[in-house]
C-alpha cells in the first residue's frame, strides 16, 4: 500500500441495532470490508446494540455507508414507562418514576410498541492519520 | 461535529450518562478494559455539535471521581508490597467526524 493510499484511509464507528447487525456484518464482510464488533448498549434505553469500527478507503466510504443504510431495518423498539413518563413530563418524571419501586413491579402494564420510528443507526465518519494492517505470515 | 470518545469508571458510568440524558445527548456505551490493572470501565462514544462540545466535556468532568487503589503491579522486584495508584478521573478523545448520519 503506497502512502498516498494510507492517507486516505477512514474510519467508520456503526452504532447498529443488534438485529441488524448480522446482515450488516455479513454483507461488508462480502466486500471485502473488515468489521471489528463491539457489544454496547444504548445510553437512554440502557438496550444492548452493536457498534461496528471498520477501516476503509476514502472512495469505499458511501459503499460502506450505503451498505449499513440498505441493512438497517429494524424499525420498531420498545419503550418503557419510564421513558414515555420522561416524554410526557421530562426528566424529572422520569426520575422519580424510576426511583419508585412500585413502579418497576407493574408488570401487568401493557407494553408499548412504537413502528415505524428510526432504526436507531448512527454512523461517524472519522479521518485517520496513519492506518497500518500487521499480516505476519510464517515463512515456512 | 464532532465524536467524544471518552473514558470512565464503571461505578461513574451511570451517573455520567444520566446527565447526559438529562441534557439531551445521546451516547452509546461500550464495555471495556484498562491496560494496567485489567479492570473494567466504560468507554462512552458521544455525537455532539460543535457548539455543546464544552458542556459534554463538563458534563464527563463533573461527574467522574478519582479513586485510589492498592496494586502490587509494578513493585519493586521481591517485594509484595502493595502500593497505592490513582485510577478513574476520566480520559477524554475528541475527534472531528467528517461525515455523521443518524438513519
Amino acid at each position: 500500500m503506497t502512502v498516498q493510499e494510507v492517507e486516505q484511509m477512514k474510519l467508520i464507528i456503526a452504532v447498529v441495532n443488534n438485529a441488524d447487525s448480522k446482515n450488516i456484518i455479513d454483507e461488508l464482510n462480502e466486500k471485502g470490508f473488515k468489521v471489528t464488533k463491539f457489544c454496547s448498549s444504548g445510553g437512554f434505553l440502557k438496550v444492548g446494540n452493536t457498534t461496528l469500527l471498520t477501516g476503509v478507503r476514502k472512495s469505499k466510504v458511501d459503499e460502506a455507508i450505503n451498505i449499513i443504510k440498505r441493512n438497517s431495518t429494524y424499525k420498531s423498539y420498545h419503550i418503557d414507562y419510564r421513558k414515555e413518563a420522561f416524554l410526557t413530563d421530562g426528566y424529572a418524571a422520569w426520575h422519580s418514576y424510576s426511583m419508585d419501586e412500585d413502579n418497576l413491579l407493574q408488570d401487568d402494564m401493557p407494553a408499548s410498541w412504537v413502528g415505524d420510528k428510526t432504526s436507531g443507526t448512527v454512523i461517524f465518519v472519522i479521518n485517520i492519520k496513519r492506518y497500518e494492517k500487521v499480516i505476519n505470515l510464517l515463512d515456512n | 461535529m464532532k465524536l467524544v470518545l471518552s473514558i470512565i469508571h464503571d461505578e461513574d458510568a451511570y451517573r455520567v450518562m444520566e446527565k447526559l440524558n438529562s441534557k439531551g445527548f445521546s451516547n452509546t456505551k461500550l464495555c471495556s478494559s484498562g491496560g494496567f490493572l485489567r479492570a473494567g470501565n466504560t468507554t462512552l462514544l458521544c455525537g455532539v455539535k460543535d457548539e455543546d462540545l464544552d458542556s459534554v466535556i463538563e458534563i464527563i468532568k463533573g461527574e467522574s471521581q478519582s479513586r485510589k487503589k492498592a496494586t502490587n503491579k509494578n513493585t519493586q522486584a521481591g517485594t509484595k508490597l502493595p502500593k497505592e495508584v490513582v485510577v478513574g478521573g476520566a480520559t477524554v478523545f475528541v475527534m472531528d467526524v467528517e461525515r455523521f448520519e443518524k438513519l
